[in-house]
């Protein structure tokens, strides 16, 4: 489909046909070679026995012949033609003193081989190489040799060749439809899976059946669906993120709309003023939900974001958003105290400034009045340490890890939190490696948030 | 009517209150789902607004208790979770109305209103009786085609007489339906407003039943028409 799929991509399949092939096509022709030389072997053999079974019957008929005529003068010449076809036999019957007693008529007037061979031997006859035979009679007075062309004696290996050819361009084809038809249907589970697979909607994370698949492709399959699973979960979550954060701007809205209502029907100016103070808050609770809701938005979408740290010491954070806290906690009669030391840590500025603006402003937030909030910094041995502490309504002991939960509100206060100011903090914390603890403040009273960032020289050697 | 208001966010129940005693309703409000338990079972409600998201106890565990417990009043449920299988839950579980945030105040009037005339088995919006013709929507009174002015209390007061025709209503009963806790109440407030309503609409409408209450008597033409039906 895209040109990025199909560049220097390559196919099992055709591998392996081409492979397999070429290995049964050698082997198969090896096989076949074999045969043919064997074969070839075994049929000279043959015809040498032949040859010699001829010679001797020959000679037994020639030796009748003289012991009844006797040794005649001249050449008795045997008409070729009249021996039974399709040998193309010659021979000749020599007497001790080399005389020809027969020979066919096609057969050359001198000896095949020299007088005193016996058995086998070659011959040249017309020009051409012949095999030859060569018997004596049992007394030794008569010498029969015997000659056979070489072109008869091809005869048989030729058809063996060619039959063996004929299997081999049968079985050649047949084997390689049938290697392919395997191969296919090998592929064809995976296929299918694929198919499947670009067949299904967007949001289709189910794990992909594998049990049909060969072994061979589980670990990938394993992989692909421990990928499909983690994308499910992130998609699940992001789900439940959206449909938390409808929920939660709905409430403030509802209450817009109300406070409008009421403010359109009030009786009296009373009502009117109550409305709209109410009206007022509920725009400024709306509007920081959505604040906080961006802030924790971009938060996730900045996983990546170590290369972006710097040193930074929390110091001169923590003076700057006690001081943008002044009138906030001026308003709610709270003293906020600080004992800053010198605290580097590799992070990110804007993120860490989120993370201190929730911490303080939580604490004044949930502060009584003429009740003080102290914020410390400092470097110890192995650790950096941020400590914001307040004599607050405190956190009850079973409430201290669900308040990182997104849109957990603490039951009873009648505050107006978006349920995510703590969970910002917590994954602002994850992002600078930094662990965070809530206990309860000093004398037991309020609340007291410990962060711990790794030293400077620590951070990003993993 | 009388409204039981549960819902925790603080904003906008106030809002809610204020609206509905606007449109003269008497409503009580709770902002857990164990307040609004026992405020359902100590009180005579005409309707219980319902918020889901609760603390203490959920809305719908609270709705689903109410209704084995045998608790009959209408219930309308007001939610930010607007998510078709939360409003069949919500329905299934005995609600009689869904209402999703953000809502409209005079819709949720409606509803109420809606809501209390099918539990008092009336299907026309109007209420006739006799030349009298009260309309709970527009809180107009007309006796023969004259228009008469009444109090959101009296008129709270006639309708609650009118919806229990032939029933004797107790002073704490009509007591209790026109008011909600935060109302300081004069002992002899019920009576006040019958007078008042007396000599508004004539004396024979509503009758006093000594040492019981007060009522007005079941039109005999409609049953006549009932029985022949």
């Amino acid at each position: 489909m895209e040109p990025a799929e199909t560049t220097r991509s390559w196919s099992v399949g055709a591998r392996l046909l081409v492979l397999i092939l070429t290995v049964t096509c050698c082997l198969m022709s090896f096989g076949a070679a074999l045969i043919y030389f064997e074969g070839r072997a075994n049929s000279q053999r043959m015809y040498d026995d032949s040859l010699r079974e001829a010679g001797a019957l020959l000679m037994q008929l020639a030796q009748h012949e003289i012991e009844e005529h006797g040794l005649s003068l001249g050449v008795a010449l045997i008409k070729a033609e009249t021996l039974p076809g399709p040998f193309d036999l010659r021979f000749q019957v020599w007497s001790e003193d080399m005389r020809a007693a027969y020979r066919t008529s096609n057969a050359p007037a001198t000896p095949f081989m020299p007088l005193n061979a016996s058995g086998y031997g070659w011959a040249q006859v017309n020009g051409e190489t012949w095999r030859s035979y060569a018997v004596w009679n049992r007394p030794h007075t008569l010498q029969l040799q015997i000659a056979e062309s070489l072109e008869y004696r091809q005869v048989l290996p030729r058809r063996l060749f060619w039959r063996l050819a004929a299997a081999l361009g049968l079985l050649l084809p047949t084997s390689a439809a049938l290697l392919w038809w395997i191969i296919a249907r090998s592929f064809g589970p995976v296929r299918a899976a694929a198919e499947a697979v670009a067949a299904r909607a967007p949001d289709d994370l189910r794990a992909v059946d594998a049990r049909q698949l060969p072994q061979e492709m589980a670990p990938l399959m394993a992989a692909f669906n421990r990928l499909l699973g983690r994308m499910r979960e992130t998609l699940a979550l992001e789900r439940r993120f959206t449909a938390d954060a409808a929920h939660e701007l709905r409430t403030p809205l509802a209450a817009i709309r109300a406070n409008t209502q009421v403010m359109q029907g009030a009786r009296s100016p009373e009502e009117f003023t109550t409305a709209s103070v109410d009206l007022l808050a509920s725009v400024d609770r709306s509007g920081r939900l959505i604040e906080q809701l961006l802030a924790l938005t971009r938060v996730d979408s900045n996983d990546k974001l170590t290369r972006r740290f710097e040193q930074i010491d929390l110091a001169g954070l923590v003076h700057a958003q006690v001081a943008e806290h002044e009138r906030f906690a001026a308003r709610r009669s709270v003293v906020v105290g600080t004992n800053a030391e010198t605290a580097r840590v590799r992070g990110d500025r804007d993120l860490l400034n989120v993370l201190l603006r929730n911490l303080v402003d939580n604490a004044i937030r949930y502060s009584r009045a003429q009740s003080r909030v102290v914020i410390s910094c400092r470097t110890l041995a192995d650790h950096v340490e941020l400590i914001i502490d307040d004599e607050g309504i405190g956190i009850a002991p079973g409430e201290r890890t669900r308040v990182f939960e997104r849109f957990y509100r603490i039951s009873g206060t009648h505050d107006y939190g978006s349920g995510l100011g703590l969970s910002i903090v917590r994954r602002i914390a994850d992002l600078h490696d930094a662990s965070i603890e809530i206990a309860a403040g000093a004398q037991q009273r309020g609340t007291c948030v410990t962060l711990e960032f790794p030293l400077p020289g620590a951070v990003g050697g993993a | 009517m009388r409204v039981l208001l549960v819902e925790d966010d603080a904003m906008l129940g106030k809002a809610v209150q204020t609206g509905l005693q606007q449109q003269g309703h008497a409503v009580d409000w709770v902002q857990d789902g164990i307040a609004g338990e026992s405020a359902a079972l100590a009180n005579e409600y005409g309707a219980v607004l319902l918020d889901l998201g609760l603390p203490r106890q959920g809305g719908m565990q609270l709705l689903d208790k109410l209704r084995r417990g045998g608790y009959l009043q209408p219930v309308i449920i007001i939610t930010s979770r607007d998510e078709i299988p939360e409003r069949v839950l919500g329905l299934d579980a005995g609600a009689d109305d869904f209402l999703v945030k953000p809502f409209d105040l005079d819709e949720l009037g409606a509803r109420l209103r809606a809501a209390a005339r099918r539990a008092t088995g009336r299907a026309a919006a109007v209420v006739e009786h006799g030349t009298l013709r009260v309309d709970p929507a527009s809180h107009s009174v007309q006796q023969q085609g004259a228009t008469i002015a009444l109090t959101a209390r009296e008129f709270a007061l006639l309708l609650q007489l009118l919806e229990h025709r032939g029933r004797v209503q107790s002073r704490t009963q009509l007591q209790d339906a026109i008011y909600s806790w935060s109302n300081d109440v004069e002992s002899n407030a019920v009576e006040v407003h019958v007078h008042h309503l007396r000599r508004k609409l004539g004396r024979e409408l509503i009758r006093t039943v000594h040492g019981h209450g007060y009522m007005i008597d079941a039109p005999e033409i409609r049953k006549v028409a009932n029985g022949a039906g």
